[in-house]
């Protein structure tokens, strides 16, 4: 070990930038603070007779306050037969926690800022930075988004520590990989790519540090700053970066030879490549059995479908092809529509919009005015306006249809891209019919199948139509019938199983 | 400056967009008309008369004021299209012709023939055509059309649906789209067969709110008797026996009961699972025309004395009057076909497709060889059930008893 540390820090003492002065040392870190009212000192003497004036340097809760009372009163045990100095300050810093040599003030003030405690000692020209970093985080909890009736209640928390060790529990293979980032000038956000060494495409992990490392920026925030920065395609609606605050569905993309990113500060960890039907896949799927899994993808399709089309179709149908309407249906439309004052466009389009706004005032809503919003939103929108003549009770079955079917993805992201187009589908269908909504679906379809995701298409599996993974793509076959992973994905180690069909022995 | 690339695109976007539909129109802004029907006016005018409903009456969740569930327009015009465009002068709403459940000929419309008219229901685009033809009998299509019916609201969609159900539950009855009738006129060989309407009953008061305030209605709608066309002429009416060996040959009902009567005394009911027949041409010296009808039936009612339904002899016996009644019904509908020279079995077409080169010789004088030719039926009935019981229960087998 001795031998180990005298070769990591040979040579450190020539290069060192600080004073032999203590004084001096502390009063030129608070300067380059500002005097900054959460930067602790303490003093202290280190050994019993030599007593070395000493201090350790620190930002307020950011440090166990505990480990540095231990540091202080053990002080006196610090063994003064030393024969090297370096060694034995490094020895002794070394049993509080992990210690590094410091030589320059820019590598100084970023351990320290990112919650490191320093210490220097009179007349020793180095800076040691140990780390006792323990702040409060939250508590692992249930996912807030992304839930399931069976299966894991685990989400990401925002530390990206505890969210490499919720992958790391799930997958214990040596391959598995972190690379640690540090992105943004004045933020220093921990970014850590993930992956699985011997199943990821080279090509894919070569193109995403491309991406991370043209990266210039001052600070990354959320997850959704980085996804913006190594995304493919900008034009789009459409999320071309998978996002999941769920550890398992994270492993199960980066157990597929996908690579996932975990961004400090955040609960919502990335994957890359992202193909439409990753949105569509959920946990649950899994964990029930196939054939159930494999009904509730197709109702999920369904559910795009109606969230897509249903406010648009009423439209072109009741305005322009009224004889596809059954007889009675009709009668009774036409009855609803008797008085009301806007076109049928208008009223589907108020009443979308007024639904948005519910919506989005849901979820910035106090928990404790939330009932208030649902009555409002429940009697005004729902009863009264259809009692006043307002808008026609058939449009108020529609919208809401609609809104309920837009609740049922799995992944809260590719909603909002239904949302987006679910206005443009509707404006083609008032102008031209049901041809405008054939034309808006074909535009959809020649832009999805234009999108990219690392250089993987976006309907992947779909189109181009890639036979054996059908197995896990509209519907879900059992486990031990899912042998291989994604074509592109995990282009050189593509098995991924190979348990026969189960059966029972034949002479039992 | 337009680049050749911009000006493509913009041409190919007006392409696109310009194909779009341009009929917009909300449904409060349609009057929707379920009926028509078609009268004679003077000087070739015709009297158009079309049921447009009145939606809030009808759906169910709507309080209707009381009202007629429909109201009937009249407009006089030489074209069909131009009496359509004028109800806008009588009702605010554009007239909609795709929901048409019924059109009523007159007879003497009818009998001017059809082809005067029909042309217009079968270009429009709007129009569908899958609506009944029915002909008015004894009364004008006006009449008929607005009387009011007890259960059904709209006289039209009674109409229709009467013949829906009858038309799969009763020989009697075998209703005619649009496309059936196309289907008749266009073919050569075959005349046409409509379904007639009528009301029995008190039809001034049938035509009022009142009609459906008391428990028997005073007046009802009546589905039955087949008018016959020459072409597209109408020429007169099938009364029920005819109606009935018209429809064993021509129409694939389902389960129709036939009355039969038993060796002794009382009747019994044959109710029918399938019919199939079959015309076959026999062309050489003398041509002949034989129609072989396959008839699986049930036992659905039994009043005979004597006889036994477990045995074998009686099924063969309830199978032979089956037959012999199949028989006589089409023999009187063939004789009446050839009385009056019309070919509504549709006997030529048949012989042109199976024959074609007899046909080459008939068809110019084809109504009478029509009357000429031997026309052989050979009706075949198979019992398979009976019913949920076997023999019936006779209530005098126990007073012996006693």
């Amino acid at each position: 070990m001795a031998l180990f540390l005298k070769k990591k820090y040979k040579g450190y003492g020539d290069q060192a930038n600080f004073s032999p002065s203590l004084e001096a040392n502390l009063d030129e870190i608070k300067q380059s603070v500002g005097q900054s009212d959460d930067l602790v000192i303490r003093r202290f003497r280190l050994g019993k007779t030599t007593k070395l004036p000493a201090a350790v340097v620190y930002i307020d809760g950011m440090v166990d306050q505990s480990t540095v009372e231990h540091l202080l009163s053990e002080s006196i045990l610090f063994d003064e037969e030393f024969s090297n100095m370096q060694e034995a300050l490094h020895l002794y810093f070394d049993s509080f926690g992990d210690t590094k040599v410091l030589y320059d003030r820019d590598a100084l003030l970023t351990s320290l800022l990112s919650g490191h405690v320093i210490s220097f000692v009179n007349g020793h020209v180095l800076a040691y930075s140990i780390d006792m970093i323990f702040w409060q985080t939250r508590q692992v909890d249930a996912p807030s988004s992304e839930n399931v009736i069976r299966g894991p209640k685990e989400a990401f928390v925002e530390a990206f520590r505890v969210n490499t060790t919720l992958i790391r529990r799930r997958i214990k293979d040596p391959n598995l990989r972190f690379e640690t980032y540090l992105i943004g000038t004045r933020s220093e956000t921990t970014v850590v790519v993930t992956y699985i060494a011997d199943i990821v495409n080279p090509k894919i992990l070569k193109e995403l540090h491309e991406r991370i490392d043209q990266i210039h920026t001052d600070s990354i925030q959320t997850s959704g700053e980085l996804e913006e920065l190594i995304q493919d395609n900008a034009k789009t609606p459409f999320p071309n970066v998978f996002s999941s605050e769920r550890p398992d569905t994270i492993s199960s993309h980066v157990l597929e030879g996908k690579i996932a990113i975990i961004v400090d500060g955040n609960p919502f960890v990335l994957a890359v490549p992202a193909t439409f039907i990753d949105f569509i896949h959920s946990v649950e799927d899994y964990t029930q059995r196939a054939d159930v899994g494999s009904l509730l993808r197709i109702l999920r399709l369904v559910c795009v479908f109606i969230s897509l089309y249903v406010p648009a179709l009423y439209v072109a149908i009741t305005t322009y092809h009224q004889e596809l309407i059954p007889f009675n249906l009709m009668v009774s439309l036409a009855a609803q529509n008797e008085g009301t004052p806007f076109p049928t466009v208008l009223e589907v389009l108020i009443l979308e919009v007024l639904f948005e706004i519910i919506r989005e005032a849901s979820i910035r809503m106090p928990v404790q005015i939330g009932t208030a919003l649902s009555i409002v939103g429940a009697l005004v929108v729902g009863q009264a306006v259809v009692e006043a003549g307002i808008i026609s009770s058939s449009v108020v079955i529609v919208v809401a249809v609609t809104a309920i079917a837009s609740f049922v993805f799995p992944i809260y992201n590719i909603s909002v891209p239904f949302r987006i187009n679910r206005f443009i589908v509707l404006v083609f269908a008032s102008l031209f019919g049901l041809y405008g909504i054939f034309l808006f679906s074909m535009l959809l379809l020649i832009h999805l199948s234009g999108l990219k995701s690392y250089g993987l298409p976006y309907l992947e599996g779909l189109t181009p139509f890639v036979r054996r993974d059908q197995r896990d793509t509209i519907i879900r076959m059992p486990k031990w019938m899912l042998n291989t992973r994604p074509r592109i994905v995990a282009k050189n180690n593509r098995t991924r199983q190979q348990t026969p069909a189960p059966k029972p022995e034949k002479n039992s | 400056m337009l680049t050749k690339n911009t000006f493509i695109v913009l041409l190919l976007l007006a392409s696109v967009l310009l194909t779009g539909c341009w009929d917009q129109w909300e449904l409060r802004d349609l009057s929707v008309v379920t009926g028509l029907a078609i009268d004679k006016g003077e000087n070739d005018e015709f009297i158009l008369t079309m049921q447009v409903i009145n939606p809030s009456e009808i759906a169910a969740q709507e309080e209707g004021s009381g009202f007629t569930a429909a109201q009937n327009y009249e407009t006089r015009a030489s074209s069909i299209q131009e009496g359509f465009r004028k109800l806008t002068q009588q009702a605010p709403r554009r007239g909609y012709f795709s929901h048409i459940a019924a059109l009523i000929i007159s007879e003497e419309v009818a009998s001017e023939g059809l082809s005067n008219f029909l042309d217009h229901f079968y270009r429009d685009h709007e129009i569908r055509s899958d609506f009944f033809l029915l002909i008015a009998r004894g009364e004008s299509a006006s009449d008929i059309l607005s009387l009011l019916p007890p259960i059904e609201e709209l006289t039209s969609v009674n109409l229709k649906h009467s013949l829906l159900y009858s038309e799969n539950s009763y020989t009697a009855v075998k209703g005619v789209t649009l496309d059936d009738l196309f289907e008749d006129l266009a073919a050569r060989g075959i005349d046409p067969v409509m379904e007639g309407v009528s009301t029995s009953g008190d039809v001034a008061t049938g035509k009022s709110i009142e009609n459906r305030e008391s428990v028997k209605p005073s007046a009802y709608l009546y589905v039955g008797h087949s008018g016959f066309f020459k072409a597209d002429r109408f020429v007169g009416w099938l009364d029920e026996d005819e109606v009935k060996g018209y429809n064993y040959v021509m129409s694939e009902n389902q389960d129709t009961p036939e009355t039969l009567s038993c060796p002794d005394d009382g009747t019994f009911v044959l109710e029918t699972q399938s019919i199939e027949p079959n015309i076959s041409v026999h062309s050489g010296n003398s041509p002949k025309i034989n129609i072989d009808i396959k008839i699986h039936s049930t036992l659905s009612e039994m009043n005979c004395e004597g006889i036994d339904v477990e045995k074998k002899e009686s099924k063969q016996l309830m199978e032979g009057i089956m037959n012999d009644k199949v028989e006589a019904l089409v023999n009187i509908a063939i004789q009446k076909s050839k009385e009056e020279r019309v070919d509504i079995f549709g006997l030529g077409r048949e012989v042109y497709r199976q024959k074609p080169r007899l046909w080459e010789e008939l068809k110019s004088e084809w109504y009478t060889h029509l009357a000429e030719i031997p026309v052989h039926v050979n009706v075949n009935t198979e019992v398979v059930g009976s019913g949920d019981v076997n023999n019936t229960f006779n209530v005098r087998d126990y007073i012996d008893d006693d």
